[in-house]
């Protein structure tokens, strides 16, 4: 997962192309935000990509995610 | 026009298929229009379509066209953090950031979706393997792979229906109906499987999402699914008959395309 801080979650999130667009998602640890590297090879996210491509980039352990409690 | 087209066998298209057509990003295969013809065709024969504010078909030859509201120029989805689109299948998410939404939000009216007459129909390429989510905390399409495994809520409060699939291991359309306040139709592939005694309360401010669920009207809190959805409708409630009508016209147009 590419890792985002407040700030750089808000710079990308928003319409990108026609029916496409990016929304990071916020960790459970309320400070990361996270997009999947899927949006990398996206077409549609192409004016993010080299924005993206400079930031850091890890796995999610399965406590990280931020699950609501009626799930 | 119509006859002379008829006569030199030109394919005769419903007004609504003519819309479509004509809302589409990209232009249709002559095939391609007979397909969606004969689902239009079929949905309005049987009244469902007059019922419906929404149908998403996802198996659709363009990610551009799977995104359109075959009903109305209305309510567009947005992939949003690029889920994979297959054509011809429909969408797949990864099951924690990935999904599809809209701005289709009854809570706000105007929609022929209500509290007391209402329906919901997602189909899945399967029901296995992972979570499957759509819509919000009052009404969604929810199977969680654990027993109960399918916990729909057709405009209802916290585990009012549970359903095991078990017994439906081949089950892909999987559909509610209500229509009244004390009770809703859960369906299976247009077979009615259960009526639920459950009654209704007031609807979840939230748009509509497919592939994840909303807790709030924000999006803050959500749940995702990792299975996809080859198609997807909202609308007012469809009676016995139009569950099975839908489940048929959407099979006919899936094997048609390839999907199943």
């Amino acid at each position: 997962m590419i890792i985002l801080n407040a700030a750089q979650a808000a710079h990308v999130r928003g319409n990108t192309a026609a029916g496409a667009a990016l929304n990071p998602v916020v960790l459970a640890n309320g400070t990361e935000h996270v997009l999947p590297e899927d949006v990398l090879d996206d077409p549609a996210h192409i004016q993010h990509r080299s924005y993206l491509l400079a930031l850091p980039q890890r796995d999610i352990l399965p406590n990280e995610w931020a699950i609501p409690a009626e799930a | 026009m119509g006859r002379l087209a008829k006569l030199f066998g030109q394919p005769q298209y419903t007004a609504e298929a003519k819309a479509f057509f004509a809302r589409c990003p990209t232009p249709l295969s002559t095939q391609q229009k007979k397909n969606y013809n004969s689902l239009f065709k079929a949905l309005k024969l049987a009244g469902v379509l007059a019922k419906m504010d929404v149908l998403y078909v996802y198996a659709a030859p363009t990610s551009g066209v799977a995104l359109l509201n075959l009903v109305s120029s209305s309510f567009g989805m947005t992939a949003v953090n690029s889920p994979t689109f297959a054509a011809n299948s429909g969408y797949t998410f990864n099951g924690t950031t990935q999904y599809l939404t809209s701005s289709y939000r009854p809570f706000a009216g105007g929609t022929k979706f209500t509290q007391n007459d209402s329906h919901y129909m997602g189909w899945a390429p399967t029901l296995t393997g992972g979570e499957w989510r759509a819509g919000n905390n009052a009404t969604r399409l929810t199977m969680f792979g654990a027993n109960p495994d399918y916990v729909p809520r057709a405009n209802t409060a916290a585990a009012t229906i549970t359903m095991s699939l078990a017994s439906l291991p081949n089950a892909r359309m999987m559909s509610w109906s209500r229509d009244n306040s004390a009770s809703a139709r859960v369906y299976a592939d247009g077979a009615n499987e259960q009526t639920a005694a459950v009654a209704s309360i007031g609807l979840s401010d939230a748009v509509l999402d497919v592939g994840r669920q909303r807790f709030d009207a924000s999006g803050t809190s959500t749940a995702y699914g990792s299975i996809g959805f080859r198609a997807f409708s909202a609308g007012q409630s469809l009676t016995a008959a139009e569950q099975l009508a839908l489940f048929q016209a959407l099979q006919t147009y899936l094997k048609a395309v390839g999907a199943i």
